[in-house]
């Protein structure tokens, strides 16, 4: 924790996640209005002291909307982030663990990861239907597979290890071992990696949401936002320009945030 | 070699028929009767009927699987609903812009990053660097539809240096005009891979930059740029190369949305409209299409690194 707070990286992607967090949490405080009040008496008006990111096609206030998209795209990224580290841990133990399930596990984890992301999401999103549980589950099948191999390698040199046939030799349980030693020393790399996930999962259901797969139309989303600025681009750009940059702020803030933790917690591993 | 290809391939068989269930399903998973889903709720219960008829949704579970399967093995990919041609066709009608632009993306983020990484690993902790791995790490942050429509409004529209949208085929404009139209969307859509091969790049070059034929080519007298360029860079290539590999799914996906944003008729833009319209065959068609060609590139990739680098050997 302490190098954590020494890592200039790590301090700087929590500064900005803790910013985008921030306005989550206290959204109602800090917008100034409901972000889905209709006025259309005051349609693209651009930013001013009274709407600070201007208003959109329907005069609602876009500094509101933007704060509330935050919501979204925190709860969507940190829900995908904990299933995918959730069914990463159990299928990549399993995997690791029983020789029959290893080939079955992984062969169905390397036909998910041929899908790319994007295609799988909408693809089940448009079965099941527009809505952020379906999202979610839906980056959830497409994530899964990264955690679970990232694991599985983890396990299968740990189960060799000399501290684990240490513990056999005293004669442990082979599922104690699992569980109490080769567990807890596999994580590190998986939390990195959901740390990851979980900025890959906001950038995704952005784009879901900006093609009108993800977030439901009436959520206000960063995605739904930029879908709905799209034909106003030229004349009223604000509506498009401030959800891309709130976008921005909190995927950076994570990709630095894990950038940081992986240097702390596992210095051998590079994400490159 | 050829037993290493035959091998690869054989290991594909497995993958591939779990890509076809999860295809298959995708029609299954939708609530309710699925010929319903897809007609809406205008449609009569005859019409429901005759499309349940069409699809073969009356039979029970594994023969339609069967079928389905047998009908994909020999390239016959349905028809689509809405458009009333087969799904091939219309997959084929679309390939030129998808094709050009995965391309002209490659190229951005191989001439982009590679060099990019390069500078930064050989000046080391200077301003150079930093900027770089800046540049880098925002690279990956930037949604790349955000990226495309904010390209749009200042080089298409204040600018007005390129088109701002859609797409010239090459048998009307030839190469020029082609390529003018995709410009855009293949910068907007390899940035953040660009970015991402600068990274490996940098690391992969500052593991060979220590090494002692490094600076034995230093020492008996050649050029700098040399050194780097040859020597170096051709040793560093190769985890850069997988890289490449790899970021072909995140390329594939965005093609979706990047050709959604620029208006180009593409196998994208047919995956969504098939799903706005929920038009099954079409996305089951494309999503089965997309995996194949990324699960070919990347064996193609693997055999090319095998012909290129002696020490490989698959076994």
């Amino acid at each position: 924790m302490r190098a954590l707070r020494r890592n200039r990286l790590a301090v700087g992607g929590a500064c900005l996640l803790g910013l985008v967090l921030g306005c989550a949490a206290f959204a109602p405080l800090v917008a100034p209005q409901d972000p889905n009040l209709l006025r259309p008496e005051i349609r693209l008006q651009p930013p001013s002291a009274r709407h600070w990111f201007g208003t959109d096609g329907f005069g609602r206030d876009m500094y509101s909307r933007v704060i509330y998209g935050s919501r979204v795209s925190l709860l969507v990224g940190a829900l995908v982030a904990l299933f995918t580290t959730a069914a990463g841990m159990f299928f990549g133990m399993l995997a690791g663990y029983v020789r029959v399930w290893d080939g079955i596990i992984m062969r169905v984890m390397d036909a998910l990861l041929a899908i790319p992301p994007v295609l799988l999401a909408i693809a089940i999103v448009a079965s099941l239907g527009p809505r952020i549980s379906n999202v979610v589950v839906s980056l959830t099948i497409a994530y899964t597979p990264q955690l679970a191999r990232v694991l599985r390698s983890q396990v299968l040199v740990l189960r060799e290890a000399t501290f684990t046939e240490a513990a056999k030799a005293e004669g442990a349980n082979e599922w104690l071992i699992a569980y109490r030693h080769v567990l807890p020393n596999a994580l590190s790399p998986v939390i990195v990696q959901g740390s990851f996930t979980f900025a890959y999962a906001v950038l995704t259901e952005a784009a879901l949401s900006f093609l009108g797969v993800g977030a439901p139309p009436y959520v206000p989303s960063w995605g739904n936002e930029l879908n709905d600025g799209r034909p106003f681009m030229v004349q009223a750009p604000w509506i498009t320009v401030f959800p891309g940059l709130a976008i921005m702020t909190c995927v950076l803030g994570l990709n630095l945030f894990g950038d940081g933790l992986r240097d702390v917690l596992d210095p051998r591993l590079r994400r490159d | 070699m050829l037993a290493f290809v035959v091998r690869r391939l054989a290991a594909l068989v497995p993958v591939l028929f779990v890509v076809a269930v999860f295809v298959f399903s995708l029609i299954h998973i939708t609530p309710g009767d699925p010929a319903a889903y897809m007609l809406g709720p205008s449609a009569s219960p005859a019409e429901v009927e005759h499309l349940r008829g069409v699809l073969g949704l009356n039979l029970p579970l594994y023969q339609q699987f069967v079928i389905w399967l047998g009908h994909a093995l020999r390239g016959d990919l349905g028809q689509s609903i809405f458009m009333g041609i087969p799904v091939s066709v219309s997959i084929a009608q679309r390939l030129e812009p998808t094709f050009l632009l995965t391309l002209l993306a490659v190229i951005f983020m191989v001439a982009i990053g590679i060099p990019a990484g390069t500078l930064a690993a050989t000046r080391r902790n200077t301003l150079a660097d930093q900027a770089v791995m800046a540049l880098a790490v925002l690279g990956l942050s930037v949604p790349s539809f955000w990226l495309g429509l904010n390209l749009i409004l200042l080089v298409g529209v204040k600018l007005r240096w390129l088109p701002v949208a859609g797409y010239v085929p090459l048998a009307q404009g030839g190469v020029w005009a082609a390529v003018r139209t995709l410009l855009m969307p293949a910068v907007s859509l390899g940035f953040i891979n660009a970015a991402l091969i600068a990274r490996i790049t940098r690391s992969s070059m500052l593991d060979v930059l220590g090494l002692d034929f490094v600076r034995t080519a230093r020492a008996k007298g050649l050029p700098r740029a040399a050194v780097i360029w040859r020597h170096a860079l051709a040793n560093a290539i190769l985890p850069v190369l997988t890289a490449v590999g790899n970021t072909f799914t995140v390329l594939l996906g965005g093609l979706v949305v990047t050709e959604q944003v620029f208006a180009i008729p593409g196998v994208g833009q047919l995956v969504i409209n098939a799903v706005l319209r929920r038009d099954y065959p079409v996305i089951q068609g494309a999503v089965l299409y997309v995996v194949t060609l990324y699960i070919v590139i990347n064996i193609g990739l693997d055999v090319l690194y095998a012909a290129a680098d002696p020490r490989i050997k698959y076994s």
